[in-house]
């Protein structure tokens, strides 16, 4: 535990993948943003859905379609933060199955950090820049206060790093299952689908569930309702999930680790 | 037909040795259907108008039924199609006896035969058990084997229009764009998230005539007025399947022409 979990050098390391990453990516201008924009399209038909839910129903819980519309821009950003500057770690199992994760381990710097810039989405480009469009555009149309803009970015970023930590514990199972790649995948959806949901629906038990045992719910309604109630212990509290889900998710990787076998692409 | 069969056995056996990954499936299916059904009779306790809207156990059948076929993957055509242009392999499979589409779509109901018939029994049984069947104008009898019409031609549909989606990856080398506007499109007409009944009126008619709604006719079979609206939905979903399928006929022959081969 004396080791430096985050040196200087590793997250130098880790923007300098990232701009080259970048850069790799931006050499096919065309691909670049053709992926970009479809992912933008995409994501339009989730505001289209549940505006057009949001006018059936009118306002429910306090929720009006705007909430929704902030809701949504804060899951699209937070899926876009973790795809385009982690997205090694959703290629994890495809590292172990073919035996590259060697390199990873390795490197000297830190394997976390090494793992997520190993690869790249263009497209998660496209969630991160209409989420923080949606967000903006959110704040702006709300009325933020300077109170409710410096809750609302904290339990935000919060968000993303619950999404980062669900994202690698989905990929772990790939050492514990043989192929787990699709099983990976099912398992990241079950997290995913209940946060596309407008917060604004869930029943008081399940809502409590979806924050912390499955906390998906962090990474899209929860930012809502913080500046929507304005309560710090509120924060506080979505800050000490945060916590338990670093360091849950902190020593399944060291453990999901220690089981890797070199080259076990030949099992 | 014996060698579309026998090929999509072959391929469906091949599948079988995956269980794990349908078992992941299945339970990401359950967990959803159960997760959506829940959150549904919250807001139907919270919003009771709704039921003039939709009846609570037509909204559950009608978003089951869609997530039921939603596990044949029909829409993986394009990713096949897709894979195989940019890859070069298309070529390898040109030098086949039977059609590149065929043999693409053989391979699909192979691969979603399994993960299909799993998440049918899932849908029925766990809707039938939590809201019994749902309410329509019509007997059983003339009710079963309707649904069971529209979900093929449905099908049939779906696959012609992702077919042509696939097609569009001859002239724009990544097709991925045009595959998530039709995707998402059938999913917001074809009542995934949300039942198109809860749309303002000159939706819900769109919804129904546009090739979208139409892929996905089979949640629209769910609706409490099923027999007044059956001949609308056979005809739509037939005249869509007839231009899609001249559409298909055309575009895959000026596609294969376009196609070099780097030997």
């Amino acid at each position: 535990m004396a080791k430096k979990i985050f040196m200087k050098n590793d997250i130098l390391y880790f923007f300098t993948q990232i701009k080259f990453n970048l850069k790799n990516a931006y050499a096919l201008q065309k691909s670049f943003w053709v992926g970009v924009v479809s992912m933008v399209l995409n994501n339009t038909s989730f505001f289209i859905m549940w505006l057009l839910f949001m006018h059936a129903t009118g306002p429910i819980n306090g929720w009006t379609s705007i909430d929704v519309f902030g809701m949504l821009g804060v899951a699209m950003f937070c899926f876009g933060v973790c795809h385009a500057f982690f997205y090694g770690v959703r290629d994890l199992p495809e590292f172990v199955l073919r035996g590259s994760f060697d390199s990873v381990l390795l490197a000297p710097v830190n394997s976390f950090l090494k793992l997520s810039g190993s690869s790249f989405s263009v497209t998660a480009y496209g969630d991160l820049l209409m989420g923080l469009g949606v967000m903006i555009f959110y704040g702006v149309y709300a009325h933020f206060s300077l109170y409710s803009i410096i809750l609302f970015i904290i339990s935000v970023i919060l968000g993303c790093i619950v999404f980062v930590c669900i994202r690698l514990l989905c990929s772990l199972v790939v050492f514990f299952i043989h192929d787990g790649e699709v099983i990976s995948t099912q398992i990241f959806e079950i997290f995913l689908r209940p946060g596309l949901y407008p917060g604004a629906i869930f029943p008081g038990k399940l809502k409590i569930f979806c924050m912390t045992i499955v906390p998906t719910l962090i990474t899209s309604a929860v930012p809502i309702d913080v500046v929507k109630i304005k309560s710090i212990s509120f924060l506080i509290f979505i800050f000490m999930i945060t916590l338990v889900w670093i360091f849950f998710t902190y020593f399944m990787f060291k453990i999901s680790v220690r089981r890797y076998e070199s080259g076990n692409f030949l099992r | 037909m014996y060698t579309g069969i026998y090929y999509i056995y072959i391929v469906a056996k091949n599948a079988t040795e995956q269980k794990k990954k349908v078992v992941f499936q299945m339970m990401n299916h359950a967990i959803f259907l159960l997760f959506s059904l829940y959150l549904y009779k919250y807001v139907y306790g919270l919003l009771p108008n709704l039921q003039f809207k939709l009846p609570f156990p037509n909204a559950i059948w009608s978003m089951a039924v869609y997530f039921m076929v939603f596990w044949l993957g029909v829409r993986n055509i394009e990713r096949y199609f897709r894979r195989d242009i940019q890859s070069g392999n298309i070529e390898m499979y040109m030098l086949r006896p039977v059609g590149y589409i065929w043999q693409k779509i053989f391979v699909l109901l192979g691969n979603g035969l399994i993960p299909f018939i799993s998440a049918s029994f899932l849908s029925i049984v766990i809707s039938y058990l939590v809201v019994g069947l749902p309410v329509v104008d019509t007997s059983l009898l003339f009710w079963l084997p309707g649904v069971f019409l529209i979900l093929i031609l449905s099908q049939i549909l779906t696959c012609l229009l992702f077919v042509l989606a696939g097609l569009t990856g001859f002239w724009l080398d990544n097709s991925e764009p045009v595959h998530f506007l039709i995707s998402k499109l059938i999913m917001i007409f074809g009542g995934a998230w949300v039942p198109v009944a809860f749309f303002p009126k000159t939706l819900q008619t769109f919804a129904e005539l546009s090739p979208f709604g139409g892929s996905m006719a089979i949640s629209f079979a769910m609706y409490p007025n099923f027999s007044e609206h059956f001949p609308l939905l056979i005809l739509n979903v037939i005249f869509w399947i007839i231009v899609c399928f001249i559409l298909v006929w055309i575009v895959s022959h000026k596609a294969f022409e376009k196609l070099a081969i780097n030997g």
